[in-house]
């Protein structure tokens, strides 16, 4: 692979025909991908290392030694390699980062003059062509992934209640000891329950004959229309109750 | 006091009530006179029985008797109840009220005289609260009185 020069990255892509953006969100560069990937790994691993010591330790393994009272160079070992591989990971970031950015400057470089670039154009547009499929099969990819994921969820959660003795679990319940410290007395002394029953109890009774006596009021108003129709009155009947006394 | 949720019952107090409502109240109040005819009845044959030392029987008076019974149970009934709270047992069940001419409490006459026509004509002059124009029973016609929807006020002082 050549060194690129200084005067491509002045205008890198100045000459090609301009498109629109394939892809909406910019991808990570390979070197943040490879970096981000290695520490993930080299963490999810170190995790996957405590955890499985917390397990260890809970299991008392009989025939294992009594422990050291103090830790030996064998101790050191573990953390040692971890800090070898991080140490690799950083310097195969360094070197893949060099590598990226050079290719990227002799791509802008050989691809400048005009004559390149109409040899390129069928490449390029094949190209354009395999990023258009690729986004298209990507999107359904995305959506596949993601109604898996309920689904991968709902299986290891089945998994897991499976493994669960509900019995056991609810035994060890102090139910006693809960009830014991509940006052049901002092409770029972703070609910007014007579005067809720009456307040319930006349309450619906009250709503019952209040609808008895709208259906009255209705119908009262119902039988004086009748009436008023067949005495031929035209002027609605006067019920209200004023000042003048029943009189009028 | 519960409010009245009804809209159209709530623009409705104070109003002058229809037929068929005083109707229902007047067959509930005469249904409570005779209960109470019945018990009266029965409270004599019991002071009989205990007086007299003969078998228990519920007296059966003569239909003349009975009527002049009637009538002392239902004046004596519907004057208290209308010079008092203005609501006859039947009243009270419907949400109505007696009052006088200007709303307030029915006078003693007035009610005596009132319970005193409509006990013998069982009633029946509320008939007249169909044809009225200010929904007049007979009774509020001759006594000066009136019956309106009242379903939550306490009794007016107003006399």
């Amino acid at each position: 692979m050549a060194a690129g020069s200084t005067d491509a990255r002045k205008g890198p892509g100045t000459a090609m025909v301009p498109r629109a953006t394939p892809v909406p969100a910019p991808a990570p560069g390979v070197t943040d991908v490879l970096r981000r990937g290695a520490r993930l790994g080299l963490g999810a691993l170190g995790l996957a290392g405590r955890a499985a010591g917390t397990v260890f330790a809970r299991v008392p393994d009989p025939d294992a030694a009594p422990p050291d009272t103090e830790p030996g160079i064998a101790a050191l070992v573990p953390g040692a390699v971890l800090g070898i591989a991080i140490e690799a990971e950083r310097r195969a970031a360094g070197v893949v980062d060099a590598v990226a950015k050079s290719s990227a400057a002799v791509a802008r470089t050989a691809t400048q003059p005009v004559l390149v670039q109409r040899a390129l154009r069928p490449v390029e547009d094949r190209l354009w062509r395999w990023n258009e499929v690729a986004r298209r099969e990507q999107s359904r990819n995305q959506a596949q992934a993601a109604a898996l994921i309920p689904v991968i969820v709902q299986q290891v959660t089945e998994n897991v209640l499976a493994q669960l003795d509900f019995v056991r679990l609810v035994e060890q319940i102090p139910v006693d000891d809960i009830a014991a410290a509940i006052d049901v007395e002092a409770i029972v002394q703070r609910i007014d329950l007579g005067g809720v029953i009456r307040e319930s109890t006349a309450s619906i009774t009250m709503e019952t004959v209040d609808a008895v006596r709208t259906q009255g009021i209705a119908v009262d108003a119902w039988s004086a229309r009748v009436v008023d129709r067949i005495l031929l009155r035209k002027k609605p009947r006067d019920t209200a109750f004023g000042d003048d006394g029943t009189r009028g | 006091m519960k409010e009245i949720r009804n809209e159209r019952s709530r623009a409705a107090q104070g109003q002058r009530a229809g037929f068929v409502s005083q109707a229902i109240a007047a067959a509930l109040d005469a249904a409570v006179i005779f209960v109470l005819d019945f018990v009266v009845l029965a409270a004599f044959g019991f002071l009989h029985f205990l007086v007299s030392g003969d078998d228990y029987e519920i007296p059966q008076p003569g239909p003349w008797l009975n009527a002049v019974i009637v009538f002392a149970i239902g004046v004596a009934l519907l004057w208290s109840a209308w010079s008092g709270s203005g609501r006859a047992p039947g009243m009270a069940v419907l949400g109505l009220r007696v009052v006088g001419r200007n709303g307030g409490r029915l006078s003693s006459g007035r009610a005596f005289w009132r319970a005193v026509l409509a006990v013998p004509t069982l009633g029946l002059g509320v008939l007249w609260v169909l044809v009225s124009k200010k929904n007049r029973s007979l009774y509020d016609v001759i006594c000066g009185s009136a019956v309106m929807y009242d379903w939550r006020a306490s009794v007016s002082t107003r006399s």
